[in-house]
């Protein structure tokens, strides 16, 4: 065989393998590090997060590949994974909670869950800063029911939702 | 769906609980990856260093590297031979070489190992191989000065 057939075969094998392992580990330091991480982007997670992806990119090309090729082979990866953990997912629902993780409700009836609060490192300052950014209220009062999304994000329904 | 609640959730507390144990051993676990990789077991620290000594030659080299990092590898030897530096690495270790600090007189390659020659004139007492790890995984490499042998396991991280 043509040595530079066999490496060019090596190369594209590893950046499939690459991509797979790259995303494997994100998906797992992510639920890992907990979904409040990376909710709500302050300047500096943005700043982290253009770390992180710039970390990212050089351990996917490996810091010697930059053909249009290479590139388009870990993007079908990376994408292609995506697809198939979604299928996983509709396949077995319960799965999803470990990847995305499940909703949780952090205020009920006006009632502060605090022990849910305190694992979930959501403070009332948190629930409050989005009660009025959403809905323009400005005490705990105000607010039924708080959720923790499994995307990270508050929901919030306030007390006075029925008479509206 | 709890009695009693006006929003419609799948609430899981117990498989919730379950992810924070996850997650603190998580931590936990980064941690001391962390801390490991201070240590140098990545490569580049106290654990990673390593040096052979025989007689009056020493080697330093790292035996944890990761793969594409720059590492180096040291012969020191005191005094310089009035013969002459002879330096013999087998070839995969000598291929990963990216630069050789003072430049070898001669260079003789073979399949099986590379020869550098060093002359009697040089002042100094050390010869470094700056390297770029290849492929990952163990490997033993054997790196012969005049007549005494050293074998270097190393470690390449992906």
């Amino acid at each position: 065989m043509d040595p530079r057939l066999s490496l060019a075969k090596e190369g594209a094998l590893h950046l499939v393998l690459r991509a797979a392992v790259v995303y494997c580990v994100l998906l797992i330091v992510f639920r890992v590090a907990g979904r409040r991480t990376m909710a709500k982007l302050t300047s500096f997670d943005f700043v982290l997060l253009l770390i992180i992806s710039e970390s990212t990119q050089q351990a996917l090309l490996g810091g010697e590949d930059f053909s249009l090729t290479g590139a388009f082979l870990v993007i079908l990866t990376l994408v292609m994974l995506d697809v198939a953990l979604s299928l996983v997912k509709r396949r077995w629902p319960k799965v999803t909670r470990w990847i995305d993780g499940a909703p949780l409700v952090l205020i009920e009836h006006g009632e502060m869950r605090k022990d849910l609060m305190y694992n979930s490192r959501v403070s009332r300052e948190d629930i409050l800063t989005t009660a009025r950014e959403t809905h323009g209220t400005g005490t705990m009062a105000e607010i039924d029911s708080a959720i923790l999304e499994a995307s990270g994000e508050i929901s919030i329904l306030p007390s006075n939702r029925t008479k509206d | 769906m709890r009695p009693g609640r006006q929003v419609e959730i799948d609430e899981d507390l117990s498989f919730q609980s379950s992810m924070w144990r996850f997650q603190r051993w998580g931590w936990k676990f980064f941690s001391l990856v962390l801390v490991a990789a201070l240590a140098g077991l990545f490569g580049s620290g106290p654990l990673a260093s390593s040096a052979i000594s025989r007689d009056s030659v020493s080697v330093l080299f790292d035996r944890f590297q990761r793969s594409t990092a720059e590492s180096s590898l040291q012969i020191h030897i005191a005094p310089w031979p009035a013969e002459g530096l002879s330096v013999k690495i087998s070839r995969p270790l000598a291929d990963s070489f990216t630069s050789i600090v003072p430049a070898p007189d001669v260079v003789r390659l073979s399949s099986q190992e590379a020869t550098y020659a060093f002359l009697p004139t040089r002042q100094g007492s050390e010869v470094r191989f700056l390297l770029r790890a290849g492929s990952p995984g163990w490997s033993t490499h054997i790196v012969k000065v005049h007549d005494r042998e050293f074998r270097l396991w190393i470690l390449v991280y992906p």
